[in-house]
């Protein structure tokens, strides 16, 4: 984590480096081409309204919250995915929805047995170590299988009870809120900010959209704008698709291109691959190097596209001297950029 | 200079450096005292070491205590056989981590996030300046398990990590037909790839970066980009059933081991985890991962290069409940000797041969013992180095 606004960069609608960040953050992509012109023509307060309204920006949420739960891929709630459409049409508050995730089916599966599953709820809903509060954990399980006990002051018998004790906590909205936060801002928040910001959304847990808004405003995200953050997996893939193709991939594919990246260490070798097998499937939409009528210009605008960002005087200086003397065409240009470090990056 | 000198070795030695100022981790930029073929120096026979986590939740009794482990058997009876490893359960992926990092600690069943504890990968490449290259972690495939390849401890961290692979996650019939099927090229002039290479070192990031720093230097990514490769057009990938996580994690070990031989490789297995629903699915896993395990050690007997100098180390990160429950299965959690007791063998030209340790001690143990022979220190290990173990 940054030290508290160290460096900042105010966001400029105009700069294509801070519309990726925001794209990527709010809707876990790459801006289609109009995003980028429409920003540009945009302001700050009215980018980020439009963008929230989104029914993408729910779903990014959501699979965002599933991958905190490690409900991912097979182990995804199939009895519950109308989750985004009703947090966007507004039937549905954030708070509320999280807790339709821990009561579901799948969050059960995925957590099977007394001690899993209670172990699982108060670590990831409350932040409880459970190794260190036994009589919790115990509490817990005799509740989990249907016997009355009492867990924070509450009477309840069975798994139900369980999930609505456990989610009426104060710590549970402070937990959501917190992580809500370092994702986006990539910071901590200070003590007197989350116990605001809980407050709130406890009073009034349709807030939640105001709060982002807030945060992608405040000089705290000014801070993590001015560095370079790493793409999750679910980013980069879904960013190099919408930047090699202007689409994203279909489920399947981001599935298994996901899931294979996850498993990884470095995962710089399998991205590499991953953006050399696309280029090559779609060789035949890419330019052809004698229809570009200027290659300084190409090389420059595959630095804003991929990039966000001019290149340097060297960096020009090199690829243009390989475009003009060594051969090196579009696809070579492109696929210099996309397998970069930097471009796992925003 | 003038640009119309600039030659293509001008292109691609100015991209070179750059990419060696941009790209190169730490450790890669430090020359390494080792040669492939050194002996390790806390050691007089042995050249590189093999941990496997025979993990998922596993007695002794279904394993050393039955026959279902011939091959596991057979190491423990040429090496060293330690009966009563203390283990804790603090989950799976705690209790795995606990092995790397040789300190006993509690972490969320959930938890996705590193150890604050340094692990073994990073300790032995530290101080002994290993290459990511030379150090690998192949497990059985979730997303979890990838934080066994090092800490959030800042004195250590990415920068001294294991390269790790997941292979149920990666070696499968459909990303196969993702990168493969979808008309990826298989020929690349080396022309095309010297001017491609040039382009990519020739970007010179200009802002600060958060988050881990590169773990392989480009030379060691592109070995890396051609093994997956070439093992996506491998067998591998047709490896299904149950315990099919298990048996890739030893297959693509014992690949590992043959293309890169490195000083250390370590093995997570997890499939032993369906006792908690079948007994006879637990113990047919059991079987096939001890199958799997033959196979590696064949290889290993078979290699000039390994044959007579590497060491193995097996042990699961705990056992299982004394008795079944309710759905004739076998959960983990009722305290047990048969849950915290587990045995560990140890097999390796340095160790003693046919001999049984009764005598107490940890799973934490293995990491400073491991970290003994690299010559590199364990400070934040709570272990101690494995007794009778050395010949």
């Amino acid at each position: 984590m940054l030290s508290r606004h160290a460096h900042t960069e105010p966001f400029d609608v105009t700069n294509r480096r801070h519309v990726r960040a925001l794209a990527f953050d709010l809707v876990g992509r790459a801006p289609y081409a109009d995003n980028v012109e429409l920003a540009a023509a945009s302001r700050l307060d009215v980018l980020l309204a439009r963008t929230t309204r989104t029914r993408e920006f729910w779903e990014h949420w959501y699979s965002e919250e599933l991958f905190y739960f490690l409900l991912i891929d097979n182990a995804r709630p199939e009895d519950i995915t109308t989750i985004p459409r009703r947090l966007h049409e507004g039937e549905l508050t954030v708070p509320d929805a999280v807790r339709q995730v821990v009561a579901s089916q799948a969050f059960h599966r995925a957590n099977p047995g007394p001690d899993t599953f209670v172990s699982v709820v108060l670590e990831q809903l409350l932040g409880i170590t459970v190794q260190r509060n036994a009589t919790l954990l115990e509490a817990g399980k005799k509740m989990y299988d249907g016997h009355s006990a009492r867990l924070f002051g509450q009477t309840g018998a069975g798994q139900a009870d369980l999930v609505r004790i456990v989610t009426s906590q104060p710590d549970f909205t402070t937990r959501l809120v917190e992580r809500s936060y370092r994702r986006l801002v990539r910071a901590e928040p200070t003590r007197d900010e989350l116990e605001a910001w809980s407050t709130r959304l406890d009073a009034e847990p349709d807030t939640f959209v105001t709060l982002v808004r807030e945060w992608i405003a405040s000089p705290a995200y000014a801070t993590r704008l001015a560095t370079l953050h790493p793409k999750s997996n679910r980013q980069f893939v879904r960013g190099l698709y919408v930047d090699l193709l202007g689409r994203l991939p279909d489920e399947v594919a981001m599935q298994r291109l996901r899931g294979a990246l996850a498993v990884l260490s470095d995962a710089a070798p399998l991205r590499a691959l991953v953006a050399r097998s696309l280029i090559d499937e779609h060789a035949d939409s890419m330019p052809r190097k004698q229809l570009v009528p200027d290659g300084g210009v190409f090389i420059k605008s595959q630095f804003r596209r991929f990039l966000g960002r001019e290149p340097g005087p060297e960096e020009f200086q090199i690829f243009e001297l390989a475009w003009e003397q060594q051969g090196a065409d579009p696809r070579t240009v492109i696929r210099a950029l996309v397998t970069h470090w930097e471009y796992q990056h925003y | 200079m003038n640009t119309n000198d600039f030659s293509r070795r001008d292109v691609l030695r100015l991209g070179g450096g750059l990419a060696a100022a941009s790209m190169l981790p730490t450790s890669a930029l430090a020359r390494s005292l080792w040669t492939p073929d050194a002996f390790l120096p806390g050691a007089s026979k042995t050249k590189r070491v093999v941990l496997v986590v025979f993990g998922g939740g596993v007695r002794s009794r279904e394993t050393l205590q039955s026959d279902n482990v011939p091959n596991l058997s057979q190491l423990a009876a040429e090496g060293v056989l330690y009966t009563r490893a203390d283990v804790r359960n603090n989950g799976h992926y705690g209790s795995a981590t606990n092995i790397f990092t040789g300190a006993f600690e509690s972490y969320g069943i959930r938890e996705n996030a590193r150890t604050p504890y340094p692990t073994l990968f990073e300790y032995i490449r530290r101080d002994a300046e290993l290459p990511a290259s030379e150090v690998w972690l192949s497990t059985s495939g979730s997303d979890q398990e990838t934080n066994y390849a090092f800490s959030s401890d800042a004195t250590y961290g990415s920068r001294y990590g294991a390269n790790l692979i997941g292979g149920e996650g990666i070696f499968n019939a459909e990303l196969r037909e993702v990168l493969l099927g979808s008309g990826m090229s298989n020929r690349e002039s080396s022309d095309e790839r010297a001017t491609y290479e040039a382009l990519r070192g020739a970007i010179r990031t200009p802002m600060n970066v958060s988050g881990e720093t590169a773990l392989n230097d480009p030379e060691a990514a592109q070995r890396i980009e051609q093994y997956i490769t070439d093992e996506l057009r491998g067998g591998v990938s047709d490896i299904t059933g149950l315990g099919a996580n298990d048996a890739k994690a030893l297959r693509v070990a014992r690949n590992l081991l043959g293309v890169f031989k490195p000083k250390l490789l370590a093995v997570t297995l997890r499939n032993a985890d369906v006792a908690h629903g079948s007994f006879n699915d637990y113990v047919t896993v059991i079987r096939r991962a001890d199958s799997e395990l033959g196979s590696l050690m064949t290889a290993i007997r078979g290699d000039p290069e390994l044959a007579d100098s590497t060491a193995v180390f097996v042990l699961p990160e705990f056992g299982r409940d004394r008795d079944l429950n309710a759905r004739r299965g076998l959960d983990h959690g009722d305290a047990s000797d048969e849950l915290h007791k587990v045995s560990l063998v140890a097999w390796g030209p340095d160790f003693r041969r046919g001999k049984t340790v009764s005598r107490d001690v940890q799973s934490i143990d293995v990491t400073p013992t491991i970290a003994k022979m690299f010559g590199a220190r364990t400070p934040k290990s709570r272990g101690s180095t494995l007794p009778q173990l050395f010949a």
